[in-house]
């Protein structure tokens, strides 16, 4: 709930103390009547101003407010009758509990983006109460850690609690107050030219939207709020995935195996085993388990065997020698092959990357081309035109000679253009940086081969010079290799099953947020689609009540995308008089409060409506509007209206109608005030 | 029977060093943030336009400048193309030409005024030309010519 309690406007002049008299408001209807030029405006405006939304108006802070609060006050005649000196409002309000509120407009000592909170009703009730100093349109004014951010006390005040919303910049913050309220103040200027048309401009996506949304309490918020939080969730599996893949792939990497089953990305796993590693050689690739029992049978054969004597030995260590030797040329044309190849790759990919570096340069100037073309076409020139200041031919955007014959591309296909080639370079790019990869691996392999090949020669030769009755020393040693890499493998088999397990997790994980994705409605839940309904149905009623005529009432809905009442998918102020869409704006408000009353929403069933009969909205039907808001008991509704200046009208116009007048007269209604 | 081939003809890319009005607001810039009195001479306009080509060149002006003219700056490029846009700036009622130097007009120093406060638009080139400011008098422009004439 929120209420507007007692309004009280103080200035000091050179003249002595001017002012409003206390006004007082209570639930239900008030109608504040008065001739043009009066301080209807002004009154109106000062309740905007006492609660920091003067944005509503358009703009912020003190220049908003018309010139009797900040420079002089004006006679019946237009004539200078005293200079203000100072000013403030005070506005008294009902949320949670009765607070008063004061704000300066032009003051010497307090900044008008300052606001005095004073715990008490101090209008109604003076007395002595304390005050608390806030803050409006400052940076962190409206967010909750701020305790002296005045709009994040009215949020609590009123009872709500903002949601965050999704910003053009990518970012979530808490939607602002002065995105709700034109839903139910509405200004006479810009207000009754479109739904909800004053809410200013935040750099929000679809901020009338966002409004209703908030006001009707919508679960589509919410789905906003758990998708964006299931896609969070959803980017720290495939980080942990990430992580995860690329450790398992170093340990593959250690034995020379491969990865198989899982890939850099999530994915979904049935079962832990098809996770595994793989052992390729030149003919077939063995499951790591498989290689281990390989390696397992060649210990075994090579450990019954007798160690025979170097003697024994040496024709066919000699034999073994040759062979290896072969083997070691072999390996070492292959390297000096793949070290070529990978260095031609290097150097094209370092040829690729600093083309890449001169594309997005040129890209980045087509862009500031473009935006200075634009700027210049704002500006008015005619370069940016297209066309010769000289003769008004046309320039071809470009300033070669003219007999070089080339038509160029527009800057817009220009810049299209390079990014397509930019796309081109990132791929060539990617792939070189495979093939780097692929042949360091080679390469790694080949001079570990190379190695061993060399330390067999070794130690092959070695025997041949030692003593004939020593044991040999080659086949020793192949014993101890081959029996440390069994060991190596066995180990990293069984740190494998660790990873099958976390993987497994994660894909569960995965499988679980996938499917809670699935179950989000796209954007709305089926209790909103009632709620929507519900809100069409009452603005249809309302709409014929108004007499409503511009197009049959049967073709009008409510959007479910904007929430915002359509005609085949149109805004309704296309198709609508100018006075229609003035009821149209009427009815739509006013649904909303019902739609809202109904569902138990956000709405704090307050309407201040300034000059409502706009557009010759005809005054019967502006009896109909203010019977319709006398008749809300719980609901305070406060109408600014001149009544075209006519008592008859006014009469008229509150035939039948529950109201209470705050009547300003002929005349100024701030005055001088006699002590 | 008679074959034909047929050629469409394309459009080609082009550099925005080409472009008339990425020429033009280099011109305002440098007039704005280089020119004595928002003036420069025929020779200061090239040597400036010759700088914003590349970031080399501008590297290799920039260090010209700080190194207070002691480092060699051996030559610059003249195009023809700057003298175009001079033409549509002229033309457009951007800069006047008198005595031999060119000057920003209130329409083109309001330009040059926006782009100034654009922060998306030529970050680096703007850096740099402020870094360079007036610092470098038409008299060095001068001598650098002259050198060439005794080569």
């Amino acid at each position: 709930m929120f209420r507007i309690r007692a309004l009280k406007i103080n200035i000091a002049t050179n003249k002595g103390t001017y002012g409003t008299p206390l006004i007082k408001f209570e639930d239900g209807l008030t109608i504040i009547k008065g001739f043009n030029s009066t301080g209807k405006s002004t009154l109106f405006q000062s309740i905007l101003y006492c609660l920091g939304l003067e944005e509503l108006i358009g703009g912020k802070n003190e220049k908003t407010m018309q010139s009797v609060l900040k420079s002089e006050i004006l006679d019946n005649d237009s004539n200078i009758e005293a200079n203000v000196i100072e000013s403030n409002v005070l506005l008294e309000i009902e949320g949670t509990r009765t607070v008063t509120i004061r704000r300066y407009i032009n003051s010497e000592a307090k900044s008008s983006g300052l606001v005095e909170v004073f715990d008490g009703k101090l209008l109604t009730e003076p007395n002595s109460y304390d005050y608390q100093p806030m803050y409006v349109h400052d940076k962190g004014a409206a967010t909750d850690d701020n305790i002296f951010g005045f709009h994040s006390f009215l949020e609590k005040f009123i009872g709500w609690n903002l949601p965050n919303v999704q910003y053009k910049d990518g970012g979530q913050r808490k939607l602002y107050l002065q995105n709700i309220f034109p839903s139910f103040i509405i200004e006479q200027k810009a207000g009754w030219t479109d739904f909800l048309s004053t809410i200013p401009y935040y750099s929000l996506l679809d901020k009338e939207t966002r409004a209703v949304e908030f006001i009707l309490n919508l679960d589509s918020w919410k789905i906003q709020q758990l998708k964006s939080q299931l896609k969070q969730e959803k980017n720290e599996i495939i980080e942990n995935w990430k992580t995860l893949y690329l450790r398992l792939k170093a340990l593959a990497n250690q034995i020379a195996c491969e990865v198989r089953g899982v890939e850099i990305s999530p994915s979904i796993i049935d079962s832990k085993n098809a996770i595994f590693l793989s052992y390729p050689t030149e003919d077939k690739n063995y499951p790591l388990a498989d290689y281990i029992k390989i390696l397992e049978e060649e210990y075994q054969s090579i450990a019954i065997l007798e160690i025979p004597n170097v003697g024994e030995q040496s024709s066919e260590s000699e034999q073994k020698i040759n062979f290896l030797n072969e083997r070691l040329s072999t390996l070492s044309i292959n390297l000096s092959n793949r070290i070529n190849k990978k260095n031609l790759a290097i150097s094209k990919y370092k040829s690729f990357k600093e083309r890449l570096i001169e594309l997005e340069n040129d890209k980045m100037q087509n862009e500031y081309h473009l935006k200075v073309k634009n700027k210049g076409a704002e500006a008015g020139f005619e370069i940016a035109k297209d066309t010769c200041p000289y003769c008004s031919q046309g320039l071809n955007d470009s300033l070669l000679p003219k007999d070089i014959e080339i038509v160029p591309m527009q800057i817009e296909e220009n810049i299209e253009y390079l990014k397509a080639q930019i796309n081109l370079i990132k791929i060539y790019i990617k792939n070189h940086e495979n093939d780097i990869a692929v042949s360091e691996k080679e390469i790694e392999i080949l001079n570990q081969n190379i190695s061993e090949t060399r330390s067999e020669i070794r130690t092959l030769k070695t025997e041949l010079t030692s003593d004939n009755r020593l044991p040999s020393i080659e086949m020793i040693e192949k014993r101890i290799k081959l029996r440390n890499r069994l060991d190596l493998y066995r180990r990293r088999y069984e740190e494998l099953f660790s990873y099958q397990e976390e993987f497994k997790n994660l894909s569960d994980e995965w499988t679980r947020i996938l499917g809670r994705e699935k179950e989000i409605p796209a954007s709305l839940s089926p209790f909103d689609y009632k709620k929507i309904g519900s809100l069409e149905q009452d603005f249809k009623l309302l709409l014929k009540e108004f007499h409503y005529r511009s197009k049959p009432i049967e073709s009008i809905s409510i959007s479910r995308e904007t929430l915002l009442p359509v005609v085949d998918k149109y805004s309704l102020k296309f198709d609508s008089s100018a006075s229609d869409f003035t009821r149209a704006i009427w009815s739509y408000i006013i649904a909303l409060k019902e739609t809202s009353t109904k569902f138990s929403g956000n709405h704090p069933k307050l309407f201040i409506l300034d000059e409502p009969g706009q557009q010759e909205a005809g005054d019967n039907d502006l009896q109909f509007l203010l019977k319709k808001l006398g008749n809300y008991q719980d609901t305070q509704s406060i109408v600014f209206s001149s009544f075209h200046q006519s008592e008859e009208t006014f009469i008229a116009c509150t035939q039948n109608v529950n109201y209470k007048l705050v009547d300003l007269g002929t005349e100024k209604f701030i005055k001088r005030i006699e002590n | 029977m008679e074959k034909f081939i047929s050629f469409t003809e394309r459009a080609t890319p082009l550099y925005p060093n080409y472009r008339p009005m990425y020429k033009v607001s280099q011109i305002l810039m440098v007039l704005y943030y280089n020119g004595f009195a928002g003036k420069a001479s025929l020779l200061k306009l090239h040597l400036f336009s010759w700088g914003l080509k590349s970031t080399e060149n501008l590297d290799t002006l920039k260090t010209f400048v700080t190194s207070n003219f002691k480092n060699k700056l051996h030559f610059f490029g003249i195009e023809s193309t700057l003298n175009r846009a001079l033409n549509l700036a002229y033309a457009e009622k951007l800069i006047d030409f008198k005595n031999g130097s060119y000057s920003l007009l209130e329409k083109g120093r309001n330009f040059a005024e926006s782009i100034d406060k654009d922060d998306s638009l030529f970050i680096s080139e703007k850096q740099v030309l402020k870094l360079i400011g007036k610092k470098i008098p038409e008299k060095v422009i001068n001598n650098l010519v002259n050198q060439w004439n005794n080569v």
